[in-house]
């Protein structure tokens, strides 16, 4: 051992990029706990910024166009001229040049070769990604053909894109709308950049208007902007989907049994003296019977999620023990004669059948 | 301070459960995310405001971030935080005020007055049964939004691929 150290120490000054500084402890220094923090912290980092990219992947958007370092290649991934965000970023980390760098890197630094596979993307989710990226592209292209940029449906974009007066930048039509996709929230007229910081996916400007000094910030997310005039689809509020607060109660809507308890509760209380015409008048009164039942416990309410436990009445929900035998008795007595008769009828019936 | 002090919804029945049993009275929703600056300066005029507002409106925080909100804010096109929406009985209610967009307020507002003033203008409306208000604040304080590039790379270069067109 003695030996191998004296011989090293001239050459082996070597410089370590994860922990940013020169040392000659060879190949020790990547079991060096400083190191290892280093090197988690590294690999959480790109895992989370993957996991942003792996959102792009799934759905294909021209959106939020993020930088991507990738540690393993020390290559900055920048996508410009391309139509979907972060493609320049998806074909490097298919590609096999990620991969050979990928397993130079973790051989370096140590860290497991059996991670190599969730800091890739794979074939499959590449050819994917790809067919998305045609079909989108094909039914942009035929959408805008027609009506590219009508107001109604072209809500989100084109409205967004007022004029750059005060910059005395020239305006790009909304031919071009498909190209907008940051947008940056500014106060009237006066623009003092007062910092700006990239998150993820998400550029966050910083700009003080002249009267409230309010900074305000932009959430920049995976949409598609050129898609919103052209696509026409996406349910949203503009086109007047429903809403999806009330995607839960769609079958209590249908249930008309419940207009006949919200007649006597509207007239008791503060709703009586309430306009009878005011905005979602009948939903309120049906919401406060409605509210009424589940509080009384005859009416499950709708809930959806795990935490859902059924009614079972009686003692468990309200009333002493005393009460909840009574009515299980009262319930219960008629439909155990007519059980037994039924079974004392069906006797000779069995019977008879084993006879034969 | 702001967020602390008003109740946060994360879950998406949570939201619909704020909306839906939000009965005769305004139900702000602020979508935003609590480490942003614009929506700190707006959750402290909401949360100084709303024992003010309490007898006709409620006021709630929605985190964005979470997966479950998503459904929520590709419904409202929310794309600048923070957007503030308003509700009654369970029925999206729609503001005026000269920005292009009616279905949201974008930004903060400037002082706590001005926020009272909305509500009260949205309550008002919903109680004799309108849908969209117009703003009852000046034109000037009222935030204005724009569009704007990235960086302006991406601009030139979109202004030379049009010229080259």
């Amino acid at each position: 051992m003695p030996p191998k150290r004296g011989a090293a120490p001239a050459a082996a000054f070597e410089y370590c990029e994860l922990c940013r500084r020169n040392h000659d402890q060879g190949r020790r220094h990547r079991y060096f706990p400083a190191h290892r923090a280093a090197l988690a912290a590294a690999l959480s980092r790109f895992r989370s910024k993957l996991l942003d990219l792996r959102r792009a992947l799934r759905h294909p958007s021209s959106a939020a166009r993020s930088r991507l370092w990738c540690p393993f290649c020390s290559a900055d991934l920048v996508d410009l001229d391309s139509r979907f965000a972060c493609s320049n970023a998806i074909y490097h980390l298919a590609s096999q040049d990620h991969l050979n760098g990928m397993k130079a890197f973790l051989q370096k630094h140590g860290g497991g070769m059996d991670q190599v596979d969730s800091f890739r993307i794979s074939e499959d989710e590449l050819a994917k990604w790809e067919k998305c990226c045609e079909s989108s592209s094909t039914e942009q292209e035929t959408s805008t053909e027609g009506t590219a940029c009508q107001g109604s449906s072209s809500f989100g974009s084109i409205p967004y894109s007022a004029p750059f007066e005060t910059f005395g930048v020239p305006i790009i039509p909304c031919g071009s709308v498909a190209l907008h996709e940051q947008q940056v929230m500014l106060g009237t007229d006066l623009f003092q950049s007062a910092g700006t910081k990239m998150k993820g996916g998400q550029l966050t400007i910083l700009g003080n208007g002249p009267n409230s000094s309010v900074s305000c910030s932009v959430h920049v997310q995976q949409r598609n902007s050129g898609g919103n005039s052209s696509q026409g689809l996406k349910a949203n509020v503009h086109t007047g989907a429903p809403p999806p607060w009330l995607e839960a109660s769609e079958r209590d809507q249908e249930n008309e049994s419940l207009s006949g308890y919200a007649r006597p509760s509207s007239r008791k209380g503060k709703s009586g003296k309430l306009n009878p015409k005011r905005v979602g008048a009948a939903w309120a009164e049906r919401r406060r019977a409605e509210m009424e039942m589940e509080k009384r416990g005859e009416l499950v309410p709708e809930t959806s999620d795990s935490s859902w436990l059924p009614n079972f009445g009686g003692v468990w929900q309200s009333g002493t023990r005393k009460e909840s035998r009574k009515e299980f008795e009262k319930n219960h007595k008629p439909h155990e004669e007519k059980s037994n008769k039924l079974s004392l009828e069906m006797k000779p019936y069995i019977s008879k059948r084993m006879f034969c | 301070m702001g967020s602390a002090l008003l109740p946060t919804l994360r879950r998406k029945p949570e939201v619909d459960a704020a909306i839906r049993d939000t009965l005769d009275k305004v139900l702000v929703l602020r979508f935003g995310r609590a480490d942003d600056a614009a929506c700190l300066h707006l959750d402290d005029i909401l949360a100084k405001s709303s024992w003010d507002i309490s007898r006709f409106a409620t006021v709630a925080l929605v985190d964005m971030d979470s997966e479950e909100m998503q459904v929520y804010i590709d419904y409202f096109d929310i794309t600048l935080v923070p957007a503030t929406i308003f509700f009654f009985n369970a029925q999206h209610m729609k503001m005026d005020s000269g920005t292009p967009d009616h279905t949201k307020w974008i930004g903060s507002f400037s002082s706590k007055q001005d926020f009272i003033d909305v509500v009260e203008a949205i309550f008002r409306g919903a109680m004799k049964g309108k849908l969209i208000v117009s703003c009852p604040l000046p034109p000037e304080r009222i935030p204005k939004f724009q569009l704007l590039f990235k960086d302006m790379t991406e601009l030139y270069e979109a202004m030379f691929r049009q010229k080259s067109l």
